[in-house]
Parts: structure tokens; sequence; C-alpha cells
């Protein structure tokens, strides 16, 4: 890839974001009323586990303070995945369901960057900015000083949090090429959530060995918690790497793959 | 009406076995946040024999039985009715001799019928795999409570039919009033007790449940079968009044309703 191939999937990027910026300030109420609602959300997740974390040792060992940045982890993750993820996901299956997806294949760019990057939803800016507001203030609350190391750290982790569950739900939802009527499969990832709503520690015996290991979903959260508090193993943090460069290399390979089934008039 | 309801209730019946591996899959996703909170609640017993009453097997107990609660009495339909609405194809119902709002109501019945059928031996399953995993506490059933338990699950799933249906017939009126089932979901996992035990919840967060409906929805119910709570008569005649009063606001919104309503055939 040149420099000027750069240039160009960024010049993308951002004139997607406007466009759709755009048809978000065109229905104005829409946007205000999802707003309201992932707020909702967003405070009835913080209340209930505010409540559960104060109750004792906390959840898995873990302070009210660290489990306030785990759930600011957690819901800036989430502002990701309903701004992106679950619209780009739920577009991907149908399209291929329905050949509209023949378009993207002619554009003289990456099918899946498109795919990826065209469309999104404004309302869960609230859910981002919360995430970034606990995250920061648990840090205040546990007095840890704040250096560009630990920035970058935590920009880096969420970066491959992001990347893993992007690149195993594209993995899944890749399956619509091969399975008809696989409308539900997009709704496997954000019901798997919960496994990451919570410290690793949490979870025992076969439980800790699935989604800590061979699936490492419980570590989306705890891997950039456990960064900042000092306490990331290097053994969990290659897991969690190589986990994503896998699930990565694998969603891509199975992608191209299946590219070659589609025939443009539907599966 | 007996004949027209089960006609309806069958057609339904007959969709959802079309749709059975969705609902299977949904019967699976809907117990990940259930079990993950009872792992957190397993986490948080191991420095506490009892947190607001509740030992490890009567809380696992609680979260399995609202699980089965909400499953039951849980209505889905608002998306695809508020659709239905809007893209002007109700027209049918508004000239066949039983009224939209009591087709709504027992086509949901055949579906939630296939859905019992489907989902009890899941039920049976999972109970039979927390069990073996960590016992849980004796169901507490005599005759006087297995008739309050039957009881509030026909009060509970009239309460979330009647939401879902005024939540149905303002797509009458606002485009996208299928969103408005977000504040259902969010009101009834806040105030039924599906979330936590009321006991666990804050003073005030208590005193505001007192005064509303939604505790005999969950909390209540999995009260009496754990031998925790008791009916009275006060409560009973509070629950025919909120019955009353969602079923007065329904019938008065669909006659509004059917004014406000316009299609147009090609």
């Amino acid at each position: 890839m040149t420099r000027k191939d750069v240039q160009k999937y960024w010049r993308l990027f951002w004139k997607f974001r406007q466009l759709h910026l755009m048809r978000t300030l065109e229905y104005r109420s829409n946007f205000l009323f999802w707003t309201v609602v992932t707020s909702f959300w967003t405070i009835v997740n913080i209340f209930f586990f505010g409540i559960l974390s104060g109750i004792g040792n906390g959840i898995g060992g873990w302070t009210q303070s660290e489990m306030l940045f785990l759930l600011g982890v957690f819901t800036f993750l989430d502002g990701i995945i309903w701004s992106f993820f679950y619209h780009t996901m739920s577009f991907y299956t149908k399209s291929v369901f329905n050949g509209e997806l023949s378009r993207f294949l002619l554009m003289p760019v990456d099918a899946q960057y498109i795919l990826m990057v065209h469309t999104n939803s404004y309302s869960n800016i609230f859910r981002l900015l919360t995430g970034l507001v606990m995250m920061g203030y648990a840090i205040y609350l546990m007095n840890i000083p704040i250096t560009i190391w630990l920035l970058a750290g935590v920009v880096f982790w969420l970066t491959v949090g992001s990347v893993f569950i992007y690149t195993l739900w594209f993995l899944l939802s890749t399956f619509a090429f091969w399975v008809e009527k696989l409308d539900n499969i997009n709704e496997l990832v954000p019901s798997l959530r919960s496994f990451w709503q919570i410290p690793k520690s949490v979870l025992h015996g076969w439980l800790s060995v699935m989604f800590g290991w061979i699936l490492p979903i419980a570590l989306i959260s705890t891997v950039p918690s456990e960064y900042v508090l000092g306490r990331l193993a290097w053994q969990t943090a290659t897991v969690f790497l190589l986990a994503t460069i896998v699930t990565a290399t694998a969603s891509r390979w199975f992608f191209l793959h299946s590219v070659k089934k589609f025939t443009g008039a539907g599966s | 009406m007996g004949r027209k309801a089960l006609h309806v209730l069958k057609k339904a019946f007959i969709a959802a076995i079309t749709y059975r591996s969705e609902i299977w899959l949904w019967f699976v996703l809907d117990q990940i946040p259930i079990i993950v909170t009872m792992l957190v609640w397993i986490s948080l017993m191991q420095s506490h024999d009892t947190i607001a009453g509740y030992d490890l097997p009567s809380m696992l107990l609680y979260y399995f039985l609202s699980s089965f609660l909400t499953g039951l009495t849980g209505t889905h339909f608002e998306t695809w009715r508020v659709e239905e609405i809007r893209m002007g194809r109700i027209d049918f119902y508004l000239t066949r001799p039983m009224s939209y709002i009591w087709q709504v109501f027992w086509h949901d019945i055949g579906g939630k019928t296939f859905y019992l059928l489907t989902s009890l031996p899941g039920y049976a399953v999972l109970f039979w795999i927390i069990n073996q995993n960590f016992p849980l506490a004796q169901l507490q059933f005599t005759w006087l409570s297995s008739l309050q338990f039957l009881w509030l699950l026909l009060f509970a799933y009239g309460v979330d039919f009647s939401l879902a249906m005024l939540t149905v017939l303002m797509g009458f009126w606002f485009e996208g009033a299928e969103g408005l089932q977000h504040f259902k979901w969010i009101t009834l996992s806040l105030l039924t007790g599906s979330m936590m035990p009321v006991a666990v919840m804050p003073t005030w967060l208590q005193t505001v449940i007192a005064y509303l409906p939604f505790r005999y929805m969950i909390s209540v119910p999995i009260g009496i079968i754990q031998g925790t709570a008791q009916l009275q008569l006060s409560d009973l005649s509070w629950m025919v009044g909120y019955i009353a009063v969602f079923s007065l606001s329904i019938i008065w919104l669909w006659r509004q309703a059917r004014y406000a309503y316009a299609s147009a055939g090609g």
C-alpha cells in the first residue's frame, strides 16, 4: 500500500463520517431520541455494577475504583460496537443475501474496508464520552500518575480489543455466504458482551479456559484495565494479542475465500 | 370469539414453528447475561454467607427463576407491529370480525405457546446444569403458593403485553415508535427485580418500587415460591386496578388511533 492509498482511505473514512453527520442532522429528533435511549442503558449498567462492586471484596477481587475503570473500558467499547460494528455487520449480511454486495466489490477500494467504514451511528456519542470519563475518573481515584506510556498503552489495548471484536464478528458474519438466512448471527457477539463486562477472574473452571484462553473474549476489558493497574501478566497479554492476530488473519482469509462463491444474485 | 381466537392462535403457532431455529437461538442468547450475573454473585458470595438475606443457593435460584419468568411473560412484537402500521399493512384487520388489539393478543399467545413448549426442556436442562455445579435452593410449592404464582404469571404477561401494545399504538402517530420499547426494557429490568433482588437495591429505589405494579412481575412471584413473600388481598386489588388502567388506556388509544390511520394502495 502506497502513501497515496493511505491518504485515499483516510479521506474516504472522514467523507463517510461527514455524510452520516449530515444525515443525522437531518433527523435531529431521531438522533436525540436514540441518544437518550443509549444514555439510559449506560446509566442502568453503571448503576447495576456500582451496587455490586460495593459489596464485600468487590467483583472477582476488584475494588470499586478498579471496577469503574473496567466498566469505563466496557462502555467505551460498547460505544464503538453500537456506533460502527452493529450497523456495518447488519448491512454486510443483508448485502450478501440480497446481492447488493456486488456494488462494493466493484469499487476501486478494498471491499472489506468500504464495508467497514461506509456506515455508522452518532447516537452513541454519550456512551463513548461516558466511557472515557469513567476511565479518567477511575485513574484519578486510584492516584495513578498519567504518563505518555500509560496513555499509549490504553490506546493500544483499546485498539487491540476493538480489532478483536470486529474481526471475530466479521468472521462469523461471513458465514452468510455459506448459510442461508443467517440474520441472527449479528446478535451473537452483542450477546457475548456480558463476558467482557466483568473481570476475567470471575470466571472459573472450563469457562475460564474457554473465554480466557481459547476464545479470549473475557480479556477484552480486563487487559486494558490490568495494564493501567500495573498487573498485566505477559502471558495474558500474549494470548490476547495472538488471538487478535489469528481472528484478523482468519476473517480476512475467510472473506476473500467466500467472495469467490458470491454470484451477485444473492445467496 | 372462541373459534376466531383459536384460529389466530393456531396460525401464529404454525408461523412460530417456521422460525424455530431463531427461537432456540434467542433462548440460548438470553441465558448468557443471566449466567454471567450468576458468576458475579458466586464471586461476591465467596466473602459473604448471605447478602440482603440471600445465601448463594437462593440467589442463584432467584436469577434462574427471573430468567424463566422473563422468558415466559415477555413480549417482543413491537418492532414488526409498528412497521406494519407505518407501512399501511393493517387495513384488512380493520374489516375483520376481530379487533386489531385482540388479533395482536391471540397471535402473541400462539407464539408464546410454541415458545413455552420448546423452552421448557431448555430451562430443565439449564436448571440441571446449574444445580450440578452450584446446588440451587429448594422450591417451596404449596397449593396456595402455586395458585398465587400462576396468577402473578398472568399479571406479568398482562402488564408486559399492555406496555408493548401501548408502544405499538404510538406507531399511529410517531415514526420509529418501536424505539419506545427500550424504555419498557429499562423500566422492567430496573423495577421488576429481574436485574437484582429488590432487597439489594438502595432504599430510595425500594420505596419507589413499593408504589409501582412492576414488582408483582418478577420479585414477588419468586418470593412466593422461595417462601419469602405472601400475597395479601390488598395486593390483588392493586393488581386488578393496574390491569384495568392499562386496558382502558389501550382501548382509549385504539379509538383515537383508528382515526389517525391512512393507507393507500398502488
